[in-house]
């Protein structure tokens, strides 16, 4: 188990090492120069450069942007003097949290009991409902759902607010698109897994030992059917913090999703830089919870080595 | 008689139509008995047992047949409804591994991968026994021992993947004995087993079984496994009966050309090593399209025109013996002396 | 059943009229007294049929496709997806409008028999655009799961066939390039190599063509260790033969499935990166330019928004309809 664990902390600190190699080079690739547009004169362009070191051989530049990153210092915005990328994620990174922890709360929660009802009802119309609901879930984009959400709640029929995030109501849409996704696949999958589970012959042999329907799926059915949810738990994550820069613009919610998506129409490749790196790293911390969570669900990845 | 099955019938319904997998069974087990029952795959005999114990698929249904336990009915059949069928559930879960173990075919999917064994080999004694997991697991630990696992007490920590096969399938007998049920049915308990090991297995069910006093219905496709074992042996063929008697008169006084056969395909290394093995032809019926004679007639050496319109009835040889083929029809001796057929 | 076993009677010279009269028949109480002393001989060889196939053997595709063509849903999303394509391709040929063709007479009108969705602020025709902009979502998705396929067969097969530390190798770099978020990387890409559709395809492709290598390679793994591969080796086919005969054609159900679920996922992701503002650029736009450019007027003309939203949901819709349907067919476990 140790060394499973020890393996993919291995993994996860090589993805970074990727991560931050990728990013850094790509933003060296970025056309144009971050200044350009300022009209500044030659002698403070060049003290600017000096100052981001981009005046610098490509090796030193990288060997610094490695060892500043490694000390926990994300980088300063080219763009907006004085703003560093950590003051700004202390700053916006709350909301996006809490968004992405409740989303994914409620995605566990709402996916994993429709697929369980899914794959236990008998009623075809039930399985319908929720296969045509999961399936449109899947279809529609995120930024389709959350205007449509907009137009329909708070336009529409003014019942909720939709800009920022100062009341538990503000929540409700913002969580409603971004969980939406997420749940679809989930019952999606617990529906398969389920199903599958409860096929399988130890479910017989359970009965047969005199075990209740409803002791033998929470116990026997229950956990082997959450495995592939624990799996998948990374990746929505990922989707999550990914969905935060739509959501985000959308509701008007002052989160790291939104100060990205800035950063993009701004080109400011520093913060973009710093901002990718900090998602990313999130991202890859989620993988290695996942996998962690797993092997701890499932005794055979144990023996994986 | 401590099971008492009559006249049933299970039927599954398939895309492709109405399978039915057990036929107008009768069918009994005395208190202590050991006995088996023996067919090819599809020949209905396990699904009879799963529908004694209550463990039908849903697809699957008993439009007749009456079954009576230790004196009790537990009759699957006529619970339209839904407050029957609660009923006969909870009775049954009573029942279930209570007083009917089963041990199953195949130890690898049988056991749940992501449960301990302590776990598995406890949930079933807490259930019918309102005791501790303390004293469950001392429970446990015992039986496990018993069945010849070593160090039982560390291993039940262990998942099943840490097992052997052979080892699984002694934790699960262990499992179908933990409460000393009265009946244990053994559906093919040593197929998925080495060799070696399966007489070690088989050997451990007798024993045990002759210890606690349990009767053993021991269901295998091997007639090999059960000459010395069981008191009494049946012969299943498409979902019926087709001739039963002790272990003796199977052997030595065959009537049906289906026990025969099975005889035939033995492989008995000890008696007659260059005897050939001889296969039964053709293979089992498409129980969607069962004919309305005997099923066996179009594999059969010795079928008559008879056999293939008209059902045989069952003709009783002994208070144990009996067979149900048209050879066994005095009619059919007569007609073939007078013909002198060439077929043996 | 009944005229089954009366056929194959009369096929029978000998066969007493009797016996066909007694048919009927089923049970075996007394019907002793009805059977005559002749039915008692054998019965020929000719009037069993022991050998018979129980089960109609169908091809492996024949099967599938059968199923498929039976499943109502995803027969409806091929037709809807049929027709879009069919649109995308030569909708714009019988059209006199252009995708940036602007009209300044006729700006933001609605729908009208000149202008079927009506036009956009710069009184461009929107029913044109939103052909264009087919032609782009759908090659976008199209290709990249072309070149996933292509890669991912690829590096997945020879992965799961070599084995041993080769495999272990592949596989640390797949699981890298999995575990970093896709979406990053494309936007990065997008900023650096630019916003056309050459960066959105190597953006999209660079990280999704894992999944595809890791469906492949389990299959292969999986399939390796039957006994079918072995005998092909031991008759001696040769080890490229081997993979692409046998173990490629036994996969091939997961790949499809996991094809058409990776088309919408591009074009999602083509319609996120015009969203955060790094997509194809003016005048070219896809449908999630569309989106996004009539996303500012929403309270005016929110049909300027509707009509790109249902032609990225009933394209998608569709596909996943396909998806499905195509893995319900194709799963054996399934077959029935």
């Amino acid at each position: 188990m140790l060394k499973y664990i020890l393996k993919r902390i291995g993994i996860g600190v090589l993805t970074m090492f990727v991560l931050i190699t990728v990013t850094f080079f790509l933003a060296r690739l970025m056309p144009g120069n971050p200044f350009e547009t300022d009209n500044l004169s030659r002698a403070v362009l060049d003290r600017l450069m000096s100052e981001y070191k981009l005046d610098r051989p490509l090796g030193e530049q990288y060997t610094s942007f490695l060892s500043s990153i490694v000390r926990g210092d994300l980088g300063v915005s080219f763009k907006k003097p004085g703003l560093t990328v950590n003051s700004l994620v202390a700053r916006s990174g709350r909301y996006t949290m809490s968004l992405g922890l409740i989303a994914f709360a409620v995605a566990l929660l709402l996916g994993i009991s429709l697929g369980i009802w899914q794959a236990v009802t008998k009623s075809g119309v039930v399985r319908g409902a929720i296969l045509t609901a999961s399936t449109l879930g899947v279809s529609v984009p995120n930024y389709v759902f959350a205007l449509l959400l907009m137009m329909l709640f708070g336009v529409k029929l003014k019942l909720l607010p939709v800009l920022g995030l100062d009341t538990p109501a503000h929540y409700i849409l913002p969580v409603a698109t971004l969980s939406a996704y997420p749940i679809a696949v989930m019952s999606r999958l617990v529906k398969n897994s389920f199903g599958e589970a409860l096929s399988q012959e130890y479910v017989i042999l359970a009965r047969a030992k005199g075990l209740s329907v409803l002791k033998i799926r929470l116990r026997h059915v229950l956990k082997n059917a959450v495995l592939p949810v624990i799996t998948t738990s990374g990746p929505t994550i990922a989707f999550l913090l990914t969905g935060s820069f739509v959501v985000e613009n959308i509701f008007s919610v002052p989160g790291i999703g939104k100060e990205f998506v800035n950063a993009i129409s701004n080109r400011d490749y520093t913060l973009i830089m710093g901002l990718s790196i900090f998602v990313g790293m999130l991202i890859i911390l989620a993988n290695l919870l996942s996998d962690i969570v797993n092997c701890l669900v499932d005794p055979r990845l144990r023996l994986d080595t | 008689m401590l099971l008492n099955i009559q006249d049933l019938t299970v039927e599954f319904t398939t895309p492709q139509g109405t399978v039915r997998a057990v036929r107008n069974v009768d069918y009994g087990v005395g208190a202590g008995e050991i006995v088996g029952v023996v067919g090819e795959s599809g020949s209905g005999k396990s699904v009879g047992m799963l529908t004694l114990m209550g463990l039908l698929a849903d697809n699957g249904r008993v439009p007749t047949g009456t079954i009576e336990f230790d004196g009790r009915d537990i009759s699957p059949s006529g619970l339209t409804s839904k407050a029957q069928r609660r009923d006969y559930e909870v009775r049954m879960r009573k029942i279930r591994g209570n007083e009917i173990g089963m041990i199953f075919q195949d130890p690898m999917t049988y056991l749940n991968p992501i449960l301990t064994i302590r776990r598995q080999m406890t949930e079933g004694i807490i259930t019918h026994t309102r005791c501790t997991e303390k004293e469950a697991e001392h429970i446990a630990v015992g039986l496990l021992g018993r069945v010849g696992i070593p160090n039982p007490q560390s291993r039940m920590r262990q998942y099943p993947f840490e097992f052997s096969g052979g080892m699984r399938q002694r934790i699960i007998i262990a499992i179908a004995l933990s409460l000393n049920p009265k009946l244990v049915i053994a559906d093919e308990p040593t197929t998925a087993l080495d060799v070696t090991v399966q007489a070690q297995i088989l050997e451990m069910i007798r024993k045990l079984a002759r210890e606690e006093g349990m009767a053993v219905v021991l269901i295998t496709h091997d007639l090999g496994v059960v000459a010395s074992l069981c008191d009494r042996i049946s012969i299943m063929y498409a979902g019926r009966i087709v001739e039963e008697g002790t272990a003796d008169e199977i052997f030595y006084d065959t009537r049906h050309p289906y026990t025969e056969g099975l005889l035939g395909s033995i492989n008995n290394h000890s008696t007659d090593a260059k005897k050939a093995l001889i296969p039964i032809p053709g293979s089992p019926p498409d129980l969607l399209k069962l004919p309305d004679g005997c099923a066996f007639a179009p594999r059969c050496a010795r079928a008559m025109r008879v056999c293939v319109g008209h059902a045989p009835a069952r003709t009783a040889f002994s208070e144990t013996h009996s067979c149900s083929c048209w050879l066994c029809d005095p009619r059919a001796n007569r007609v073939h002396s007078e013909t002198e057929v060439t077929t043996t | 059943m009944e005229m089954d076993m009366k056929m194959r009677m009369n096929t029978n010279a000998g066969v007493n009229v009797s016996m066909s009269m007694n048919m009927n028949m089923d049970t075996n109480v007394d019907v002793n007294m009805n059977i005559s002393d002749d039915l008692f001989l054998p019965l020929d060889e000719s009037e069993k049929d022991s050998e018979f196939i129980a089960i109609e053997s169908r091809s492996f595709i024949a099967d599938a496709a059968r199923r498929f063509s039976r499943n109502k849903l995803a027969m409806a999303g091929f037709i809807v997806l049929s027709a879009v394509v069919l649109l995308a391709i030569f909708g714009p040929v019988f059209s006199h409008y252009t995708f940036d063709g602007q009209d300044p007479s006729s700006r933001n009108s609605g729908s009208s028999l000149a202008h079927w969705f009506g036009t956009d602020k710069f009184g461009r025709d929107i029913f044109v655009r939103l052909l264009y902009g087919a032609r782009i979502s759908l090659m976008v998705g199209f290709v990249s799961a072309g070149i996933n396929m292509a890669v991912g067969i690829a590096y997945g097969g020879i992965s799961g066939y070599l084995g041993g530390k080769a495999d272990m190798l592949m596989m640390r770099v797949v699981d890298i390039i999995y575990a970093i978020p896709s979406l990053l990387y494309v936007i990065l890409i997008m900023l650096a190599l630019g916003s056309n559709i050459r960066s959105i395809l190597i953006g999209i492709c660079i990280s999704s063509w894992v999944s595809m290598a890791r469906i492949v390679r389990s299959e292969i793994l999986k399939l390796k260790t039957l006994e079918f591969s072995t005998a092909a080796f031991v008759i001696g086919a040769s080890k490229a033969r081997i993979l692409f005969r046998h173990l490629l054609i036994n996969a091939l159900g997961p790949i499809i499935v996991t094809l058409t679920f990776m088309i919408p996922q591009a074009i999602f992701t083509e319609a996120f990166l015009s969203f955060v503002g790094v997509g194809i650029s003016a005048p070219f736009a896809s449908w999630g330019t569309l989106v996004q450019d009539a996303r500012a007027f929403i309270d005016i003309y929110p049909m300027q928004v509707v009509y790109p939203v249902l032609a990225i949901c009933v394209t998608i819709f569709s596909l996943n309809f396909i998806g499905d349907g195509l893995s319900d067919a194709l799963n054996p476990k399934s077959r029935r």
